[in-house]
């Protein structure tokens, strides 16, 4: 029996919008099809008419959105267990740097401050440190899941790519400039006091940083801005090439 | 019957791999076994198997092959794991406790 285009219809419905990558998404189309097919076999051997065995079979299958619904769940906890597994993967990484950024409080404050206020400090720059570098190396993995599968080119909505780029280039430059800072001022006393040369003030880089906000921060601040919607337009745009145009042919001969 | 969604919620999976400590097959022949093991009870959203199934691989209690069929047409065949017949054998002793406890609530065998 050829396939009924109710059940081509309803299987499109079904998968556009579900966020599954289109490999995938052919798999399945090509699975739910066949299960279509077993089921409409059943109900005409139960006496019922080609339409009516269709809908009757449609009807078993669950309604388009929820079987969507379904498969976008399913597809986000397998983006969240990927993401996940990279941050285990590079623990070690995020680990070091906050360790480095841990050392700033103890090495660069005044003798004035006790020994317990210094550690107390390194420790609360470490857990900051690990806890910024662990929620952007999440991201940004989430992220990378998403641009890495092929989409059909109806799912994509350049505004909605350029606010979430825009909105993750923003925070990463934020973060970055955070943890540069912070490794700067951790490691760099250490380096000058094995080379023996005079030890560079932190306080002075940082003051000098500062006082580029302070005296230029519309400059700091647009220099900063069309590097972050540089980054959100090139990212967004390089969605937009990631997305078919044609979604894969669903009939299987 | 239909039942309040709650009551199945997170049974489910114990119910696809109950099936397919059987013998392996594909989704609607998992679907045909529900209905028929359970005697007509659970008539689930035939759709929605597929997420829980596709779940249930990603947690590597089950593993999936295509076969071919008649044709150029071919299924996709869920076989159940090792980690999946231990995660069965888990998720049963658990309900049977937990039917013993509402047993003893609501009335009825307090052995399941």
């Amino acid at each position: 029996m050829p396939d009924s285009p109710r059940i081509d219809g309803h299987i499109a419905a079904m998968l556009r919008g579900s966020g599954l990558p289109m490999e995938r998404r052919a798999e399945t189309a090509e699975e739910f099809r066949e299960h279509l097919r077993a089921s409409v076999d059943r109900h005409r051997r139960a006496g019922l008419p080609a339409e009516q065995a269709v809908a009757a079979a449609l009807a078993a299958f669950g309604r388009p959105e929820t079987i969507r619904r379904h498969l976008r769940r399913q597809q986000r906890a397998s983006d969240r267990r990927y993401a996940a597994g990279e941050l285990r993967r590079y623990r070690g990484l995020y680990l070091a740097i906050a360790a480095m950024c841990g050392l700033l409080p103890i090495v660069r404050c005044p003798e004035v401050v006790p020994p317990l206020w210094r550690c107390l400090g390194g420790l609360a720059s470490f857990l900051f440190v690990s806890a910024l570098a662990g929620v952007a190396g999440y991201l940004a993995a989430l992220q990378e899941c998403r641009i890495s599968r092929r989409r059909p080119r109806e799912e994509y909505s350049f505004g909605a790519s350029l606010l979430r780029w825009t909105g993750l280039a923003g925070g990463s430059l934020f973060a970055l400039v955070a943890i540069l800072l912070l490794v700067i001022g951790a490691v760099l006393p250490f380096i000058h006091t094995v080379l023996g040369s005079e030890r560079p003030s932190l306080l002075l880089m940082g003051a000098a940083f500062g006082q580029a906000w302070l005296e230029h921060p519309l400059r700091t601040f647009g220099l900063s801005a069309v590097l972050v919607v540089g980054l959100g337009l090139g990212a967004a745009f390089y969605e937009r090439s990631r997305c078919v145009d044609q979604p894969p042919r669903l009939s299987i001969p | 019957m239909r039942f309040d969604k709650e009551l199945l919620k997170g049974n489910t999976q114990t119910l696809l791999l109950a099936v397919l400590a059987d013998s392996p097959g594909h989704g609607y022949e998992l679907v045909e076994r529900l209905r028929e093991r359970s005697g007509g009870v659970f008539e689930l959203g035939e759709g929605t198997l597929y997420p829980l199934l596709y779940k249930l691989e990603a947690n590597g209690c089950i593993e999936s092959q295509w076969q071919a069929g008649t044709g150029q047409r071919r299924r996709r065949v869920y076989r159940i794991t090792p980690t999946g017949r231990r995660q069965l054998h888990q998720r049963t002793a658990q309900w049977r406790e937990l039917v013993r406890g509402m047993h003893l609530i609501l009335g009825g065998p307090a052995r399941a």
